[in-house]
């Protein structure tokens, strides 16, 4: 997250060092002979690198007693058509004066005798291990097959099911497979596995992938594509009108609350709910309530207040993570751009293609100045700002986990409906975020003479000069990754119409196109004017299967208006039309009173997060800056530790406890308690119901466990866990805050921030 | 797939593994002047150099071309570095790589960095006697602060200036350069 002061402090040690270097005049070595030597010698099994070290000591201490080299009988021949040679070998030393190589030909003869003996151990246990995996599997296939034909009609009660048991992919195993998840067709097999099934298929690929290159590119080659239910499902829709639409809408929500057994706020009166609508889209009261809805919003959608106010969100959305200064005039104009294309009614489906596809420096258009002011904010360190906020705008994908490892790897397995997986999938592999930031090999940003952030794009040079975009990654287990430039379903860059240019603009036009990209815009609409994500992809937010059904009816949901926004030709006032004509915006925005809240149980609070969560109490318009929720929510976090009898407390927040009726119970305030102890009380209300997940313990302790990880970068985890980019900087520093309440218990910490992040 | 990495995929395993004694030769100075780069002292990295390549030919490599493989060099010798600090619990570096990839591409571009050093010769020439001296002091003999204000007959905090400043304008005119 925070790499500038990182990736400045690498510049200056690469530039200390060549100034170092020409200063003293201290040149690089030739250590060809010396490495030919050792490799000679490491394929003649009289050294490794770990013995040298001791080797290296040993002589040091009696470099008298050295022995001359083993003669060498046998060596690997560098080329195939190289024949074996046997190489003298020179007494070489290192700069400091030891040998690099100094054995005794005895001890290294009962090295390899032991080696020898152990490799034959361990082989005969790999082969017993072998053949007990294949007795299992062998079994587990005929259970498997017992179970299909206990499924499938015998031949004798229906001689037509002879051919149902030789072909299983009938009516009734279809039955079967969609009892147990699995598509019925051989088009839908395509679509992206279960968590289990991924799982498996992630070891087949991790033991076939010997060497980092090679299994790069098998990598590359096995990053999920958007599967073909859901494109189906996305493209070519029956277009229905606005009527159509929001009366779908509502009947979704009626029978998502239905489910959950939850009774909706009242309805708001016409005047209310007008007033609602009116600020929503333009930020104003609205000048004549009691006219038409209808009219009411196609009047506000159509004024440059709205425009402008949608154009700011999205722009804050997609620079949530900006490097430009906040009074940055190229900001205003891009905001003013955006601004003009809603209210000229463009498709919002090209600005993907505006922020990415135009000319980085040197072009004169306003899609080039867009271009430029995107990259300039956000290039740079790697580019892995822009790949976030690529994930995150276009894809509607938070890609913080897969920047460091397959999502599966640590995020506690959920089994979800594939209608509500489907966006993520796409980023569930650290090949493809990887490939996406091959994508963007070339583009970096620095500060001019002036003290400007500008972009600079070298993609086209460096295809010119033949240089490969690829980019190199580590695997947890310290393996490298190569990865090829790819559009996020795995396509080659090239079958884009772009592809006479540079990736970058291939991959512009393909988010153009993406229904990925029209279902993230519908996620973003909805979350703009509930506060909330229609569908999310936080592992917490499915880890039970009531969670996973909810999530899946809410995709359905989003797919409807993802299809609808398309077949209306991507028009973002249509689409935000139809989401605040809803009855979800049409309810009052009811909270329990404090003398309700105090005397609910627990189950009636319970039912009020749920009805919530489910936008059926009403709406509360979110303002641009989301982390300052965050920011506060974790000072009230502080605060409440700050409190001495809470400190100590184990069942506080996010901690675990015994059990939830414990007897820590926080404190109720008092009728005079001020607005800032209720708040933080309130935080410890709410912690009677939010005993951490298990997907939440299992997360941090993972976390927790990989060596490679620093505290910081544990944080940056949970930060990046958020539905939003965060401030990097202020979050860390109330991170580390919350450690010192902590006492360095980190365990606790990273539940906590987990636990604010949820709320 | 790129046109480059297609080509690459054709090559048969034969063909495609290097010859050890070319690959040293063309890519010995980036690696050490890398593993330099990154802190090792000149005897850490000789050996790291070695190992790096040793690394490579142990497994099966397929050329893609220079770029790639001196990249591929790159981080190996990198995660060689780590692993060495960290086994003598001297430092812990995460993430680290990448950044540092990115600051070494800045500076020594796709060569091993005698381009560099030629074009920062031509700029260190430009620079007053006394910038070059304070830097001569502080890169060639490793001298204090105080010993470069010392020997200018300035203070601490004016040696610091001018350092800062001669690099200041040994990177602008580097940049000029590119």
């Amino acid at each position: 997250m925070s790499e500038a002061p990182e990736h400045e402090s690498a510049t200056e040690q690469v530039f200390d060092y060549f100034l170092k270097e020409m200063v003293s005049g201290q040149s690089p070595p030739d250590l060809s002979s010396r490495i030919a030597t050792a490799w000679l010698r490491e394929q003649a099994g009289l050294a490794t690198p770990t013995e040298r070290s001791a080797e290296r000591s040993d002589s040091s201490q009696s470099s008298s007693t050295r022995l001359a080299h083993p003669q060498l009988v046998r060596a690997r021949p560098l080329l195939a058509q190289q024949p074996v040679q046997a190489m003298p070998v020179p007494n070489d030393q290192t700069t400091t004066g030891e040998p690099i190589v100094a054995t005794s030909p005895q001890s290294r003869h009962g090295t390899s005798l032991r080696r020898n003996v152990i490799a034959t151990l361990l082989a005969l246990c790999a082969c017993g291990l072998l053949a007990l995996l294949s007795w299992r599997l062998v079994e587990q296939d005929l259970q498997l097959a017992q179970r299909l034909f206990e499924l499938v009609p015998s031949p004798s009660q229906n001689s037509p099911s002879n051919q149902a048991a030789a072909h299983p992919r009938t009516e009734s195993s279809e039955r079967m497979l969609a009892a147990s998840g699995q598509p019925a067709d051989a088009s839908e097999s395509a679509s992206p596995q279960p968590a289990g099934l991924a799982q498996a298929s992630e070891t087949i690929d991790g033991q076939a992938q010997s060497f980092p290159l090679d299994s790069g590119l098998a990598n590359n080659r096995s990053i999920p594509v958007v599967s073909a239910e859901s494109t189906a499902n996305i493209g070519d829709p029956p277009r229905l009108d606005s009527q159509q639409i929001v009366a779908q809408i509502d009947e979704h929500l009626a029978n998502l609350w239905q489910g959950l057994s939850i009774t909706p706020s009242k309805r708001l009166n016409h005047a209310e709910r007008a007033q609602r609508i009116s600020l929503v889209l333009t930020g104003q009261p609205a000048i004549d309530p009691d006219s038409d809805l209808e009219p009411l919003i196609s009047q506000a959608t159509n004024s440059l207040p709205f425009a402008r106010k949608w154009a700011d969100q999205f722009v804050a959305l997609w620079l949530a993570n900006s490097r430009l200064p906040e009074g940055d005039v190229r900001l205003q104009a891009l905001k003013k751009h955006f601004a003009s294309n809603i209210y000229d009614g463009r498709p919002w489906s090209a600005a993907p293609g505006e922020l990415l596809g135009g000319t980085i420096a040197g072009g004169s258009s306003e899609q080039d100045a867009a271009t430029s002011t995107f990259f300039s904010a956000l290039a740079g360190d790697g580019n892995h700002r822009m790949v976030a906020a690529i994930g995150s705008s276009f894809l509607d994908v938070n890609l913080s986990c897969v920047r460091c490892h397959d999502a599966s790897s640590t995020s506690p397995a959920i089994e979800q409906p594939a209608s509500v997986r489907w966006p993520a999938q796409m980023a569930e592999r650290q090949s493809a975020y990887w490939s996406l930031a091959a994508m963007l090999q070339g583009i970096d940003a620095r500060t001019d003479e002036e003290g400007t952030r500008v972009a600079v794009d070298r993609q086209a040079e460096l295809l010119a000069a033949g240089k490969p975009l690829t980019t190199y990654y580590d695997l947890l287990d310290g393996r490298l990754q190569v990865a090829e430039p790819g559009l996020p379903d795995g396509q080659a860059w090239q079958s884009m119409s772009a592809a006479s240019g540079v990736p970058r603009q291939a991959l512009a036009e393909w988010l153009s196109q993406s229904p990925a990209a029209d279902a993230a815009t519908v996620n973003q609409v909805w979350r703009m004017v509930f506060g909330q994500a229609l569908v999310s992809h936080a592992p917490w937010h499915a880890d039970s299967s009531r969670e996973a059904q909810v999530q899946a009816q809410r995709g359905e949901l989003q797919r409807l208006l993802a299809q609808q926004y398309r077949a209306h030709g991507h028009d973002l006032k249509q689409l935000v039309g139809w989401i605040v004509l809803s009855d979800a915006l049409g309810r009052q925005a009811t909270q329990p009173t404090r003398a309700q809240w105090l005397a609910a149980s627990a189950e009636q609070l319970q039912q009020w997060r749920r009805a919530k969560e489910n936008f059926a109490t009403g709406a509360k318009p979110i303002s641009s800056t989301a982390d300052s929720s965050l920011e506060k929510t974790l000072l009230a976090v502080l605060k409440w530790r700050e409190q001495p009898e809470n400190g100590s407390v184990e069942t506080t927040l996010a901690q675990p406890a015994p059990s939830p009726s414990s007897s820590a119970k926080p404190p109720r305030p008092s009728a005079g308690d001020v607005d800032q102890t209720e708040t933080i009380h309130e935080l410890a209300e709410r912690h009677q119901l939010d005993f951490p997940a298990a997907s939440d313990i299992a997360l941090v302790e993972h976390l927790l466990a990989s060596e490679r990880l620093s505290w910081k970068n544990c944080v940056e985890h949970v930060a990046g866990l958020a539905p939003y980019r965060l401030r990097d900087t202020r979050f860390q520093a109330l991170a580390d805050e919350l450690l010192r309440h902590h006492n360095g218990d980190a365990r606790a910490t990273l539940l906590d921030l987990l636990w604010a992040v949820r709320h | 797939m790129s046109p480059e990495s297609k080509e690459a995929t054709t090559v048969s395993p034969n063909d495609a593994e290097l010859e050890l004694h070319e690959l040293v030769q063309l890519h010995q100075v980036m690696v050490w002047r890398y593993l330099r780069a990154l802190g090792a002292d000149a005897a850490l990295a000789d050996d790291l150099t070695q190992d790096t390549f040793l690394e490579i030919m142990r497994r099966p490599l397929e050329q893609f071309n220079e770029t790639a493989t001196a990249a591929y060099l790159r981080r190996v010798a990198h995660n060689l570095f780590i692993s060495r600090r960290r086994r003598e619990s001297r430092m812990t570096v995460t993430q680290h790589a990448e950044q540092f990839e990115t600051a070494w591409l800045r500076w020594a571009g796709f060569d091993s960095g005698n381009e560099l050093l030629d074009s920062l010769k031509d700029c260190f020439a430009r620079l007053t006697h006394r910038a070059q001296l304070a830097l001569r002091l502080r890169f060639g003999e490793d001298a204090s602060r105080q010993a470069i204000a010392t020997a200018l007959g300035i203070t601490e905090h004016g040696a610091k200036n001018l350092m800062q400043r001669a690099k200041s304008q040994l990177r602008e005119c580097l940049e000029n350069k590119k």
